[in-house]
């Protein structure tokens, strides 16, 4: 099935905003992809210093220039790249799951239950992201990126709790779900086979627009040094690390900061897109 | 077959108290086309739902054959009622195909073994006049009158005896509701099926049901056989009701109650 | 010409959509005098709904083609702007829908409502509002509208909401009333009680009514004239005693013959394979 030719995709491209976001984003997961493959310097990813070639500004042979150890900017920016789509999908992985199932469980299954897992939900809901985010950090005893994925995962769940609590709700007076329950199904079959295939249209836009947002709250905590330690190659390190040069090696901090608002802005995009495309509001 | 003993039942909306139900009284027996008609509100839709084990009925019993129905039921005592609902634009999940619907029913009730289902399912279909085609369709492609042959079929595909309906027609064009009664009547022929038929179109239940009660906010104004209540109505609530019908013939104009 | 309040002449409409172009329209023709009670009559696709929002100026989406007049007196409002539109409706030309209480704002009282369709008309304070509406009211015979005014829409009962939402559509005696499928699907009795009301207003004010509908019952209670529409064609046309009698077109006797009849006979049988009825040309009393 030609993908491109489905009724999905027109209703897509009617707005060129979103094919733009498409385009970027699909740009940005291919060269993480091929990483290894695409890029002049993948040496430089690991422990390497040329302190011949050090601070040099963007040329044709290093297309962002050099850091302060010499490093190719632009193979540790498309690096870079792998590392914030890693923590995206990874954090999502962890949050999507555990917060479906509690909408589900939470919206359907009784008032008792509906009670205390939105209380649960409820609090952590209080807290934004990225102070629930540092104050987990804090709890943990040294930094490094596996830690900060933990603390984003438990950030991000309780909003898909929500999201799918609040469809759970209205779908669950619906005439299908009655069939079902006088049918004699079981309240799990109603829950996953019933209830949540209606929640895909949702879940899918909310993630894409979360992978941005992700990204964004990764990059800013390993700005503040919470993130991947060196020399793996981390966007908002890498801004970090040369906030402090500017701007005379301005270098160092635009490009790994202009990679950061390409990719949010990309799935922001496509997130919009298919927002418009699904007629969803999440 | 179904005995219904002085049921009773009370809603709390707000800060009333709503008498849904008050001492109902009736017996539905095997082969019947048991018609229930009403206004909105007059309880005939509780009625239903308390026979289908949706709500739980205050006071009195509900017997089928031998046997007492809770509202905790046996995945048996499921399978022998079955029910289409009123609308038709929301009985179907808009996500699954129509053949994960129709199969539902034979999966929970091992109707067949997994790999005939596709072979009954095409039969279902065919009894309700749908090609096999449809089966890789969603809801959203098919017409009104199309998606309540789907929940028909999906009704009997757990083999029950009796179908509760209802308002099965009451969304659809005239045309369309036309089709779908004469499927059911034969359908019920066909299967020696026992229907208990909610309505407030009078003139659907003249043509189709043998029996008929009344009811008026929770109670029961009138029972009896179609014909002797169409002909000869006692209460003077069923005359208003006969008498509101919008009749298309000066024939039946003449047959109103005075 | 003269007489005639709607004129909709040749009116076609389509929509572009991804599989391809939907002729919803295809050049039909109708009119209503002043005061005149007209039925359009079709099933569901039959474009009877469309045409009362071209009537309103509410198709203007950029896939939408319109093509054809809708003259109203001898104005053409067919492409008309919507600051235009916005003098016409709610003043001139209102329409009341099917479900009552959807069509009232749940999260104002009736007397808000009541306010912003006065004020279609003139600038009138809130106090000289209430006291119209409560007039209003007391004509058709609610007792208490001081209380009904002050509730919101899901208080009130469905057919009592039907009355309400009546009175509001005609408070400003408009010269043409469209009532979309009017009659709830349930309870005849309030089906009959809001058309009796429809009557006794439209008739007061000279109102016109185009009424929509797919009920014969309905019509044949109702209506003065009839137009039948199938799939974007009108199929046949005249008036109440001719259509009832002497049904000329096979799809406007297929509707008759379709409905369960009071005599007990049985259920209609019905032709498997019947003919294309957008084929066979318009029958004309």
């Amino acid at each position: 099935m030609n993908i491109f030719k489905t009724k999905y995709f027109y209703k897509y491209s009617r707005n060129p905003l979103s094919v733009i976001g498409l385009v970027i984003v699909t740009i940005v997961i291919s060269l993480a992809l091929l990483a290894p493959y695409i890029t002049p310097f993948p040496e430089h990813v690991g422990p390497f210093t040329d302190f011949a070639n050090k601070s040099k500004p963007p040329s044709w042979k290093y297309i962002f220039g050099t850091d302060k150890i010499g490093r190719d900017i632009f193979t540790r920016v498309v690096f870079g790249y792998r590392i914030s789509l890693t923590l995206g999908f990874v954090v999502l992985s962890i949050a999507v799951p555990i917060g479906v199932a509690m909408g589900l469980c939470a919206g359907y299954i009784g008032r008792k239950t509906e009670l205390i897992l939105m209380r649960i939900t409820d609090i952590f809901l209080a807290i934004p992201a990225l102070v629930l985010a540092l104050s987990i950090i804090g709890l943990l005893d040294r930094p490094n990126l596996f830690y900060t994925m933990i603390a984003v995962s438990m950030a991000w769940w309780p909003w898909y709790t929500r999201l799918i609590y609040n469809i759970t709700r209205s779908i669950k007076t619906e005439g299908y779900i009655t069939a079902a329950e006088i049918m004699g199904a079981s309240k799990l079959h109603i829950m996953f086979r019933e209830i949540l295939p209606n929640c895909l249209p949702s879940l899918l836009t909310k993630i894409t627009l979360d992978l941005g947002f992700v990204i964004l709250v990764g990059s800013s905590l390993s700005f503040l040094g919470l993130g991947a330690q060196s020399p793996t190659p981390d966007l908002g390190t890498m801004v970090a690390k040369g906030a402090s040069f500017l701007p005379d090696t301005w270098w160092f901090s635009l490009f790994p900061g202009f990679a950061i608002l390409i990719i949010v802005l990309g799935f922001n995009l496509v997130g919009d897109g298919l927002k418009d495309m699904f007629d969803v509001d999440v | 077959m179904i005995k219904i003993s002085n049921i009773s039942k009370k809603f709390f909306i707000k800060n009333t108290i709503v008498k849904a139900l008050q001492d109902i009284n009736l017996i539905i027996e095997e082969k019947d086309c048991f018609a229930i008609v009403g206004e909105s509100g007059s309880g005939k839709t509780t009625l239903a739902n308390i026979i289908l084990g949706i709500y739980q009925q205050d006071n009195g019993d509900i017997w089928f054959e031998k046997n007492q129905l809770h509202r905790k039921r046996s995945l048996y005592q499921r399978k022998l009622i079955q029910y289409v609902q009123q609308n038709p634009m929301s009985t179907l999940n808009p996500k699954k195909t129509i053949l994960n619907t129709i199969s539902l029913p034979l999966k929970i009730h091992n109707v067949v073994n997994k790999n005939q289902i596709t072979e009954r399912v095409k039969k279902l279909l065919s009894y309700v006049g749908l090609e096999p085609e449809f089966m890789v369709r969603y809801p959203d492609t098919l017409s009104g009158g199309q998606k309540q042959r789907v929940a028909i079929a999906r009704a009997l595909a757990a083999e029950p005896r009796v179908l509760i309906l209802d308002e099965p027609t009451s969304a659809l064009d005239v045309i369309v509701q036309s089709k779908v009664l004469n499927l059911l009547l034969k359908l019920k022929k066909e299967f020696n099926l026992t229907y208990i038929f909610i309505t407030h179109d009078l003139s659907v239940v003249r043509n189709i049901a043998n029996k008929v009660i009344v009811m008026n906010k929770g109670k029961i104004e009138e029972s009896g056989n179609t014909k002797n209540v169409f002909l000869n109505p006692q209460s003077q609530y069923t005359k208003e009701l006969i008498k509101a019908i919008p009749t298309v013939l000066d024939e039946e104009d003449a047959l109103k109650p005075k | 010409m003269y007489n005639k309040l709607l004129k909709i002449e040749d009116l076609e409409l389509s929509f572009k959509m991804y599989e391809g172009i939907s002729y919803v329209l295809k050049k039909i023709n109708l009119d209503l005098n002043k005061g005149e009670k007209v039925a359009l009559v079709g099933e569901s696709g039959s474009g009877k709904s469309v045409t009362t929002k071209l009537i309103l100026g509410l198709l203007n989406q950029k896939n939408v083609t319109k093509k054809g007049k809708i003259l109203f007196n001898d104005r053409n409002i067919l492409n008309l702007s919507q600051n235009e539109f916005k003098k016409i409706r709610g003043n001139n030309i209102t329409i009341i829908f099917q479900d009552p209480i959807a069509a009232l704002n749940p999260v104002f009282k009736i007397k808000d409502q009541f306010y912003e369709v006065n004020l279609n008309d003139k600038k009138m304070s809130k106090k000289d509002s209430f006291i119209r509406a409560c007039e209003a009211l007391n004509k058709v015979s609610i007792r208490d509208p001081e209380r009904i005014l002050e509730s919101y829409p899901f208080q009130l009962s469905g057919g009592l909401a039907q009355r309400v939402v009546i009175t509001m559509a005609m408070i400003n005696k408009p010269e043409l009333l469209l009532a979309d499928e009017p009659s709830t699907a349930l309870d005849v009795k309030i089906q009959n009680q809001a058309l009796d009301l429809m009557d006794d207003l439209t008739r007061e004010t000279n109102t016109a009514v185009l009424l929509i509908t797919h009920n014969m019952g309905v019509v044949r209670k109702f209506a003065e004239k009839v137009y039948v529409i199938y799939r974007g064609v009108i199929v046949e046309e005249g008036t109440k005693k001719q259509l009832f009698k002497n049904p000329g077109h096979p799809y406007t006797k297929a509707l008759l013959e379709a409905i369960p009849k009071l005599s007990g006979d049985g259920l209609p049988t019905h032709d498997n394979n019947p003919p294309d009825y957008a084929l066979i040309p318009k029958y004309v009393h």
